[in-house]
């Protein structure tokens, strides 16, 4: 009898846990769906699954809609500022962890604190500041304040990660003959390989993702990245919902394979603040 | 013999400053400086073309007039104060559920996760799409249950836009919430949680009574956190509904955007001074929050 | 290979309030292995890392070979260090491990090789050269940091606690293993330790820190037969040497010691401590200087009794806790093993009276240390 009531309530469990996988995967499967069906198939039932794929619907969003051109722009945007963050940030972040000079803690609580500034306070100064100097409608200014934005959230995750190291191996290395900067190349910087790889895909998700001060800073269409150019498309081509879920699954597609590969990384960077 | 003793950073300094330097660099030109820039724009009308012009405090009197921004101020404390409280009571939920030993791989985090990192304009159209009135998924429920009475254009009424534009908040971040819970929940000892469930204390009582006060800091944590990040909602915004319909759903960021980039009344100075009030609310808000809980360093974004 | 002189060295970290090193002096000569003893937190990693460089000196000098070091950097000392935590890097094999501090260094490629090769086989390496340090039992890694030490062929080695994270056995054949290395390479070797076994099986001298401030240096059977003061008599020597409080009178022109009401015949000429007579001082008996037996020489002995209150039989010997009326610790005994005793007894001790040590209260400061090492070096 007990057994049985134990079964039911663990299969009542079970029924919840796949009622809620669906709702929040649910609408990422229907898009899905969508991207590999025409308008008018979707238009006469709204949740069927393809019966074909028409995989040709990528290759149109991607060759005719622009898609390339915003996908590649992402592609830039993203990876400069991931790669100018993961050096900038790696270099401070060392440092705050293993200098003890007079500062130190102020200018590390002075950047990780930007962390909660709304985007308002700097976008419309921003604007301005571009516009001045000629980098206003660019992907080098959006990539410039990008860094700026992505900048705490890279320090703070680097320096924690940094002052776990044992300082022992640090003085190790001194012993063996080399010099500040050495030992943070050969030493600090691999031994720091999951934090670094962990800031990256996070930075490189979030700046992909990145809508508001793209929208603000970007206005001419061989400039824009994908979230603006989906917004775009959806704005032109309303109707079209077939095309319109293509575009979307265009943008998303790079996040999910990095999801696919790694989950756990993307899972405890997004959640390593709030943990704590 | 006159030695020279070094003192322990002495020395250090070209180093330091090197390592220290960009990123230094990078927070003045690209944080430091727009934040006073916005400041001291507040203080000034500027039109393009023209010099800009000071004018004291006007920008703040007209803003304490301005109904569109204390409609705009309402609607983004709703969402700040809801939102939160929504997504972390449904994680901890979930996550008390979840950890009763129900089965769990690997895949269900992920599944569950996988919302938080789609952007918001991919969530706000397949959102607009659910709400449609003729084929959205909502609307098409209620006709299943036979209650097409309830049905309505969800987006485009003022009396339920906002409250569909939380729903979709709360969908896309309720998987984030959830998983830092079950890692907490993990955390908990495994004696407390067994030995209450002895005394036979019923299922939400020992939600109530042990694992919430033992979760506490991470709750208060996600909570704040929660409320800083939708303080500064946008994106979900502006695609969906661009604060309409009839103001219903404008935010302080939208309302922002819209003086600054949309309207044309080419004044820069006006968005600068609901920004820099905006900021400091904000500011205020972490403060208060951080001397209530003294729950330093956990304010991520 | 070098000699190390510190010279009234001071250490402060910032914001300490107190010196963590205090006007330390000590001279280690080229080739010596020197222990450095204390207890925990006294200061021994703070001076081997100002030797080694990762530590600034506040004031006083270090030379090294001669020369002064206060301002060179780490790297450009030619020195090795062992850590307790043997900081192996993580990410490197053992072999990248050996020779990470050679190719700075830039040796040519076959001598390091060379070197490398030669250590690991030495240390019995040379299977696991290409494993990473996760991937190692704990000897292995220490004997992989001990071989990053060796290849570097410096002058001088420094060794902070290597052995305190291996096992007991480990720990005992790693002791010989390094006695033997120092024997072999013949360099000047600095190994700071808390255990005196260790110390005193190692060391050619031993140096002892209290609270920063060098206590004792000298051979370590010197040093334990005469501890300079009260610290090094309770430090050295395990069960530690008891220490009571004693009251001097003349006997005749003899010495006697008062204990509650007990008279502890001291046999000493008078004039050695005239001056103490007639006031309390601190005498130190070593628990492996007693006996129940009286000695055959009774000239030189004296005695006490006790009630016993604890009794460890550990087989080879027996270790009695005896309550004796005006001593307020206990006093520990080491008796033969067969000595067959209850919990209880009453009875008597001896102990030869050149073995007895005594202190100035106020200084704790050894009184008559020559007198008693004139003695000590007669009977040895
Ligand atoms: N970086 C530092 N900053 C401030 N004080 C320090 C620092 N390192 C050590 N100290 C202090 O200096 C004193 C000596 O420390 P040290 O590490 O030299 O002791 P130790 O003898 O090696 O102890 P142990 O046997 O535990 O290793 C201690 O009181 C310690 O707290
Ligand atoms: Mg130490």
């Amino acid at each position: 009898m007990k057994q049985l009531s134990r079964l039911s309530v663990r299969s009542a469990l079970f029924i919840l846990l796949v009622l809620y996988t669906a709702y929040a995967i649910g609408p990422l499967i229907w898009l899905g769906s969508m991207s590999l069906r025409t308008t008018s198939e979707i238009d006469s039932s709204h949740y069927a699954l393809p019966n074909t794929f028409h995989w040709w619907k990528f290759h149109e969003a991607w060759a005719n809609s622009n898609y390339n051109n915003y996908f590649w722009n992402s592609v830039f945007v993203a990876t400069t500022s991931v790669l100018v963050l993961v050096v900038i940030g790696a270099m401070a972040g060392y440092c705050l962890a293993r200098y003890p000079f007079r500062g130190n803690r102020a200018v590390f609580f002075a950047i990780f604190s930007t962390i909660m500034l709304p985007p308002q306070i700097t976008v419309i100064s921003l604007f301005q500041i571009l516009v001045k100097y000629g980098l206003f409608d660019t992907l080098t200014g959006l990539t410039l304040v990008y860094i700026g934005v992505q900048m705490p959230i890279t320090l703070y995750i680097l320096e924690g990660f940094f002052k776990r190291i044992p300082r022992d191996l640090f003085d190790a290395a001194k012993i063996d003959g080399y010099g500040d900067f050495e030992i943070f190349w050969r030493i600090g910087l691999p031994i720091a390989m999951p934090a670094v790889v962990t800031v990256m895909i996070l930075n490189f998700i979030l700046l992909w993702n990145e809508f508001l001060y793209a929208v603000v800073l970007i206005t001419s269409d061989e400039k824009r990245t994908l979230p603006l150019g989906v917004q775009k498309f959806m704005g032109d081509q309303f109707s079209d919902i077939g095309m319109v879920a293509t575009g979307a699954m265009i943008s998303i597609i790079p996040v999910i394979i990095a999801y696919a590969f790694f989950s756990e990384k993307i899972i405890q960077g997004m959640t390593a603040g709030a943990v704590k | 013999m006159s030695i020279w003793y070094r003192r322990e950073s002495n020395g250090q300094w070209p180093i330091i400053a090197l390592f220290v330097g960009p990123a230094l660099l990078g927070y003045i030109l690209l944080t430091i400086y727009p934040v006073l820039l916005t400041i001291y724009n507040s203080f000034f009308e500027i039109r393009p073309r023209n010099a800009a012009a000071f004018i004291g405090w006007k920008n703040y009197a007209a803003l304490a007039s301005d109904r569109t921004f204390w409609l705009a101020v309402r609607h983004t404390l709703i969402w700040a104060l809801v939102a939160p409280v929504l997504e972390v009571v449904l994680g901890l939920l979930l996550a008390v559920t979840i950890y009763a030993r129900a089965p769990l791989g690997r895949f269900f985090r992920v599944a569950w996760f996988s919302p938080v990192l789609i952007s918001y304009v991919v969530v706000a159209i397949m959102w607009s799409w659910l709400y449609n009135y003729d084929w959205g998924l909502v609307n098409a429920g209620l006709r299943a249950l036979n209650l097409e009475g309830l049905q309505r254009s969800w987006l485009g009424e003022p009396g339920t836009a906002l409250w569909a534009l939380i729903v979709v908040d709360v969908w896309k971040w309720t998987g984030f919430h959830l998983i830092v819970c079950l890692a907490a929940v993990h955390g908990l000892p495994q004696e407390v949680i067994e030995s209450a469930e002895m005394d036979n204390c019923g299922w939400l009582g020992k939600i109530y009574f042990i694992v919430v006060p033992m979760l506490a800091p991470t709750l208060i944590g996600l909570l704040v956190l929660g409320f800083v990040g939708k303080m500064k909602v946008f994106d979900l915004v502006w695609i969906m509904t661009q604060g309409g319909p009839l103001w219903s759903t404008e935010t302080v960021s939208t309302y922002v955007y819209k003086r600054a980039f949309d309207w044309n009344t080419f004044d820069l100075g006006y968005p600068c001074g609901i920004a820099t009030v905006w900021f400091a609310a904000i500011l205020l808000c972490v403060i208060l929050f951080t001397t209530v809980f003294r729950q330093r360093e956990k304010l991520e974004y | 290979m070098a000699s190390v002189a510190l010279e009234n060295v001071n250490k402060r970290y910032d914001k300490a309030k107190e010196l963590a090193v205090d006007s330390l002096s000590l001279e280690v000569e080229d080739g010596e292995f020197l222990v450095i003893l204390g207890p925990s937190g006294c200061g021994k990693s703070t001076v081997l890392r100002m030797i080694a460089g990762l530590e600034t000196i506040t004031s006083g000098t270090l030379t090294i070979g001669g020369k002064l070091m206060n301002n060179v950097p780490a790297k450009d000392r030619n020195i090795a260090m062992v850590f307790q935590s043997y900081a192996l890097y993580p990410h490197m094999t053992v072999k990248q491990n050996l020779s990470f501090g050679l190719r700075r260094r830039r040796i040519a490629k076959d001598e390091i090789a060379r070197r490398v090769e030669e250590t690991s086989t030495m240390l019995g390496l040379s299977e696991l050269l290409r494993r990473k340090p996760h991937a190692l039992s704990g000897g292995q890694r220490q004997r992989v940091a001990l071989g990053r030490a060796i290849v570097r062929e410096p002058e001088v080695f420094l060794f902070d606690e290597p052995l305190s994270n291996l096992d007991a056995a480990l720990r005992v054949n790693t002791r010989n293993e390094l006695v033997k290395q120092h024997q072999r390479l013949g360099t000047t070797m600095i190994y700071v330790t808390h255990d005196q076994i260790e110390a005193m099986t190692m060391g050619e001298r031993i140096c002892i820190i209290n609270n920063g401030r060098l206590v004792q240096v000298g051979k370590p059977l010197e040093v334990y037969r005469n501890p300079a003061d009260t610290f090094v008599a309770k430090f050295l020597g395990n069960p530690p040497m008891n220490l009571f409080s004693v009251h001097l009178a003349a006997a005749g022109e003899k010495v006697s010691a008062r204990i509650g009401k007990q008279i502890l015949d001291l046999k000493w000429p008078l004039s050695e401590l005239v001056e103490h007579v007639g006031s309390t001082v601190i005498l130190g008996v070593r628990p492996e200087d007693t006996s129940e037996i009286p000695p055959t020489n009774k000239g030189e002995a004296a005695s006490l009794t006790g009630r016993i209150s604890a009794i460890e039989a550990l087989g080879s010997e027996t270790l009695v806790v005896l309550d004796i009326d005006g001593v307020d610790q206990a006093f520990r005994a080491r008796l033969s093993r067969y000595a067959t005793y209850q919990l209880g007894d009453k009875i008597r001790i001896y102990t030869d009276v050149s073995s007895l040590h005594i202190f100035d209260p106020q200084t704790s400061m050894t009184i008559l240390d020559s007198t008693i090492s004139k003695r000590a070096t007669t009977s040895l």
